[in-house]
């Protein structure tokens, strides 16, 4: 089922959608919304509720979303990370750094932030398989090199190293800022 | 300031990811809950819906009011009359030997609730005579829950096409609703794990419910028209059942952008009737119930639309004696603090040719002087003069208020899935109930109760020596998902069979060894 479909099953029929939708993307969000919940302040439920919190916000805003733009599925990690980032900026049981509480950019900063974001998407995809998926698996999904290695049939040694490499290469590229 | 990788991605667009994450999948990790999530979301987004709909009747209610203000005096008079002698007639109050003065002035009095009038108390306690209705509450004879009975690999999710009808053990029919970019719905049948025949419609983009009666199957479904929504018809067609061959196919071609499927039913005889929600805009408010009935092949006998604003959901139609008889869920604002609605149980009598002849609801019908009790319509038939109606009636407990099922547990408790604790709160967010009316007269007779189950759907059955049969779900296994703000219910039930005579008696309770599952949506 494409996106198109989804999309069309989803306004037709909003429940077998949804739940179409939850069973296809529920793990992949459930990544994306750990990999900014520490395991150890934050149980399952929480980031359970995230995840529903996700895919509740976009059936909402279905009427907005537009697929030729981008996909159901960056859609919906886009809003996973994001939730997940503001219950822990919001949460109590976090403990941030003075100086990251504190982290607001300039008009400048902001600017120079968003090409160097864009440049790094551009680079990382540009490492190549199975170095990229590595690198998002490691540092978007916050998943572990054993969980990355069992997903991408490598040993998670060989994970630990191509990552390791990957970023070297990077901070070559970026002159050390990453 | 330097960032890290990770700190870098959080602000990434969906379209710049797109790439990066197009194959790549996760499982859920072993702890995680899928059921949880599915809970969470659904009732997320009911919870939204909810607000939305108040939100159009508080604009509603503020237009009601800015013409009112712009209405003349002697329009608002009018007005004020023709509400006072609809007030009567929703109230069974006659206005007999009343001036239109003095039907203005009961219909102020008892509106207000100042009740200072002296016809005012005299005209209700005549009217209320016919709710006097006797209810029995059937308890559960078996009080062994057996959890260990319960299958384990029970689904707790939404099946996708409903079944109508005497299917066979063995037989099943799957409605694929899409496949692929041009093709259309199909169906397919099987026997005991062999297909029979697959049929493709001609026009259906997607099937939906089917009805499997006197060798035929009825399928209803949808078609829809280009960029997502703009319109959106009801399709019907007919099959052999024996062959698979497609009888008759049919676009229910409304004037509206909208017809949508309510219900249907497929007679013996091979007629199908039909009800649809037509409009422009499904948020408008503005909705017109259409009722359609076809021959067996194909032609159209019936058509009548009639305008019906209510905010109406479950239909369930059926064919009585001289016409058909609908019963549907209106919902209404409840009276508590919350943001939920109520929904009130309607019911709808067509004459022959689809035209409403009658029509009455039964919010206070068995009241229990619970606040805003909800009912959800599950099954109706007619038998022997009377009509049944089961219904799953919800107590006053807000389910989707935190707070209210917060207030529940004992202190100190936290929230579990499926924990002994969960299953009797569950139970008493639920009754099965049983309503019975008077064909004729739509006046009520009794009502049937059993506490913590609910009334499955088309549980209603006519046996072969007149006798009827209604089947409950008993809640045996229950949990909830806490969250921000709402809650869901979910669980497992275990069905009850309960067999009525002629005259209403209750002459058993049978306990099945067949589950099925619930979930508060």
């Amino acid at each position: 089922m494409n996106d198109k479909e989804m999309l069309e099953l989803l306004k037709r029929k909003p429940q077998r959608g949804l739940d179409t939708l939850i069973g296809l993307y529920s793990g992949l969000l459930y990544a994306v919304a750990r990999g900014r919940m520490d395991a150890s302040l934050y149980g399952s439920a929480q980031v359970e509720d995230i995840v529903a919190d996700s895919f509740s916000d976009f059936y909402l805003s279905l009427d907005s979303f537009d697929p030729d733009r981008c996909s159901i599925k960056s859609f919906l990690c886009v809003i996973a990370r994001r939730k997940a980032i503001d219950a822990v900026r919001s949460s109590k049981l976090t403990q941030l750094p003075l100086d990251e509480a504190e982290d607001t950019l300039s008009l400048e900063e902001e600017t120079e932030e968003k090409e160097l974001r864009a440049r790094l998407i551009q680079e990382i995809g540009n490492l190549g398989e199975p170095d990229s998926a590595i690198l998002i698996r490691k540092y978007y999904l916050g998943q572990s090199s054993k969980d990355i290695a069992a997903a991408l049939g490598l040993s998670p040694s060989n994970v630990d190293t191509r990552t390791h490499r990957a970023v070297q290469k990077l901070k070559k590229i970026f002159g050390g800022a990453s | 300031m330097k960032k890290t990788v990770s700190q870098l991605l959080d602000g990434c667009e969906p379209h710049q990811i797109d790439p990066l994450i197009s194959d790549i999948d996760a499982e859920l990790p072993e702890g995680a809950d899928i059921d949880n999530i599915r809970s969470l979301t659904i009732s997320k987004v009911r919870i939204s819906n909810s607000r939305r709909i108040r939100r159009i009747i508080a604009i509603a209610a503020c237009a009601v009011m800015l013409a009112g203000v712009l209405v003349g005096c002697y329009v608002a008079e009018k007005v004020d009359y023709e509400n006072a002698v609809e007030f009567f007639d929703l109230n069974d109050m006659t206005t007999d030997g009343l001036s239109r003065s003095d039907i203005k002035r009961v219909y102020r009095d008892i509106s207000s609730e100042s009740f200072e009038y002296d016809d005012s108390y005299k005209l209700l306690s005549e009217s209320r005579d016919t709710d006097s209705v006797e209810g029995v509450d059937i308890r559960i004879n078996n009080s062994v829950n057996n959890i260990a009975a319960v299958p384990d690999n029970l689904n707790y999710g939404y099946s996708l096409n409903e079944a109508h009808g005497d299917i066979p053990d063995g037989v099943s029919y799957t409605g694929d609703y899409y496949e692929g970019a041009d093709a259309d719905a199909f169906l397919t049948k099987s026997a005991d794990g062999e297909v029979k025949w697959t049929t493709h419609f001609k026009t259906m983009t997607y099937s939906d419910d089917y009805y499997v009666v006197g060798g035929r199957v009825l399928i209803t479904g949808y078609v829809m028209y280009d960029k997502l929504h703009d319109y959106m018809h009801t399709c019907l067609a007919l099959v052999d059942d024996s062959t698979g061959e497609l009888l008759w196919e049919k676009e229910l071609d409304s004037k509206y952008h909208f017809d949508e499927y309510a219900n249907a039913v497929l007679t013996a005889d091979g007629r199908a009737a039909v009800l649809t929600i037509a409009s422009d805009d499904r948020f408008s408010g503005e909705n017109h119930l259409v009722f359609r009935e076809f021959d067996l092949t194909g032609k159209a006998v019936h058509e009548h639309e009639q305008r019906k604003d209510d905010m109406y959901y479950s239909f369930n139609l059926t064919e009585i004696s001289g016409g058909w008889l609908a019963v549907y869920n209106a919902v209404t604002e409840s009276s508590s603090v919350s943001s939920t609605l109520s929904t009130v149980p309607h019911i709808l009598v067509f004459d022959s040719e689809g035209v409403i002849s009658r029509e009455w609801d039964f919010s206070d019908f068995g009241s229990d002087g619970s606040a805003d009790p909800s009912c959800d319509i599950e099954s109706i038939t007619e038998h022997d003069g009377r009509i049944f109606v089961a219904v799953t009636k919800r107590n006053s407990t807000d389910l989707y208020n935190g707070m209210d099922i917060e207030k529940m547990l004992p202190e100190g408790e936290t929230f579990a899935s499926f924990s002994d604790k969960a299953r009797d709160r569950a139970r008493e967010c639920f009754s099965a109930v049983l309503y019975v009316f008077d064909s004729a007269s739509a006046k009520p007779q009794q009502f049937y109760s059993v506490d913590g189950a609910r009334a499955l759907n088309n549980s209603l059955k006519i046996t072969g020596d007149g006798s009827l049969v209604w089947s409950v779900g008993r809640i045996v296994r229950a949990g909830w998902s806490p969250y921000t703000s709402s809650f869901s219910l979910y669980g497992v039930t275990r069905r009850y069979d309960y067999t009525f005579d002629s005259d209403n008696k209750l002459l058993r309770q049978d306990r099945t060894d067949k589950f099925g599952s619930f979930t508060t949506l």
